[in-house]
């Protein structure tokens, strides 16, 4: 059973009312990883929304050179308590954009991509406060990508 | 093999947490650190021209300039472990994605503890020995995802509470295997003692039945006989008596 608390604390789901938290409730549980271990890869359907419980969380992406044996994967960011990952899943075409790999012993809170997609349309003010909170989320990501792409990415390691 | 030093690099952008390392590292015996880089593209380039047999990196590794002002400039750490991982497949790489100063602070303040590396698994945090993870490494397991914690530092006080948990359990075993044997010794006497008066009471029944048995069947046949014999003596001693005064009667 996913607790109300944790959802609230979440930027994601701040915003929402007592009613809107329980429907998402109903539709969240909690998982753990071991480090090293995968939650999802970058191009892969996306279905489920996670929110940090514990731990912490690397996002790749894959670099894809002229020399296919130079290919490898960057890290873009690193999400840790209450921060909020695989937002993919209410932005079509709902692929990943990113890989997550735990970097430490993870607990998450995964929520069910279809059933909150369905959870939005049928409540539009829930909708509305998700989607201004996640647009946030993908902001923030997308500008410190930037920074770190134009800052410190153009010497290669 | 034992004999060889595992010579470690560390890779860490701030000085304490580099120190703090070399301490942890060094406290294994036949472990020694013999370089430090402050961001990824030195850790790749020490770790190419040193070809180290363990490296340490902080996943809050900064690429080049470890602009505090860029949160993302800090976190190539895992892609610096990566990277030196598929460079050196026989070197194990220890990746740490919980340093921090604050624990540096902890253990000054708190002489009694010690920092030590460990391994978080779903059931338990296993400390980790660099020599016994390095001759497991093999090309495809050469990276470790590892944490480091505080822990109370192994003292006098603590081997001596440590020997008083042994002699304790121990005690306690000796006592309970003990009381066990005397209540079997207990329980063999009286086994003893069962015995021998079951023993000796099945001798002496079996022998009085057999008297019994034997004894009053001789008695009277011996009787009877006798009777018989008196009777048959004194029917002879009439007819005698008879013949005689038949006799006398001619």
């Amino acid at each position: 059973m996913i607790a109300k608390q944790m959802l609230r604390e979440s930027h994601l789901f701040e915003q929402l009312n007592d009613t809107d938290l329980d429907s998402i409730t109903s539709i969240s549980r909690s998982r753990e990883y071991e480090a090293g271990a995968t939650i999802f890869t970058e191009k892969g359907l996306a279905e489920e929304l996670y929110i940090v419980e514990k731990g912490k969380v690397a996002l790749q992406m894959q670099l894809s050179l002229s020399q296919p044996q130079l290919n490898k994967k960057v890290t873009v960011d690193i999400v840790t308590q209450n921060e909020v990952f695989g937002w993919s899943v209410l932005v079509a075409p709902y692929k990943y954009t990113l890989s997550a790999v735990c970097l430490e012993h993870t607990r998450v809170t995964a929520t069910d991509g279809v059933k909150l997609r369905a959870l939005i349309q049928n409540n539009h003010r829930l909708g509305y406060e998700v989607l201004n909170q996640l647009i946030k989320v993908v902001a923030s990501r997308l500008d410190e990508t930037c920074h770190v792409l134009i800052s410190e990415r153009s010497t290669q390691v | 093999m034992q004999s060889t030093k595992l010579r470690a690099i560390i890779a860490s952008e701030n000085p304490v947490e580099q120190n703090l390392l070399t301490e942890v590292i060094e406290r294994e015996q036949g472990v020694v650190v013999v370089g430090q880089a402050r961001n990824a593209l030195k850790a790749v380039a020490l770790a190419r021209h040193l070809r180290p047999e363990v490296v340490l990196v902080d996943s809050r590794l900064p690429n080049t300039l470890g602009l505090d002002t860029v949160r993302l400039s800090r976190i190539s750490g895992f892609d610096t472990a990566t990277a030196i991982s598929r460079e050196l497949p026989r070197s194990l790489v220890v990746l740490l994605p919980n340093m921090n100063v604050l624990l540096h602070r902890e253990l000054e303040f708190d002489k009694d503890a010690e920092a030590y590396l460990y391994i978080q698994t779903l059931a338990a945090n296993v400390p980790i020995r660099l020599r016994e993870l390095y001759n497991e490494t093999t090309p495809s397991s050469s990276m470790v995802f590892a944490n480091i914690e505080a822990r109370e530092r192994t003292s006098y006080r603590s081997k001596f509470i440590e020997i008083c948990d042994k002699a304790t359990l121990f005690s306690g075993i000796a006592s309970l295997g003990g009381l066990a044997l005397i209540v079997s010794i207990v329980l063999a006497g009286a086994g003893a003692v069962l015995t021998i008066g079951g023993v000796a009471g099945l001798l002496f029944s079996l022998t009085g039945r057999a008297l019994a048995t034997y004894w009053p069947k001789r008695r009277r046949i011996g009787y009877k006989s006798l009777v018989a014999e008196a009777i048959q003596l004194k029917e002879a001693k009439i007819d005698r008596k008879a013949d005689a005064q038949r006799i006398s009667s001619l």
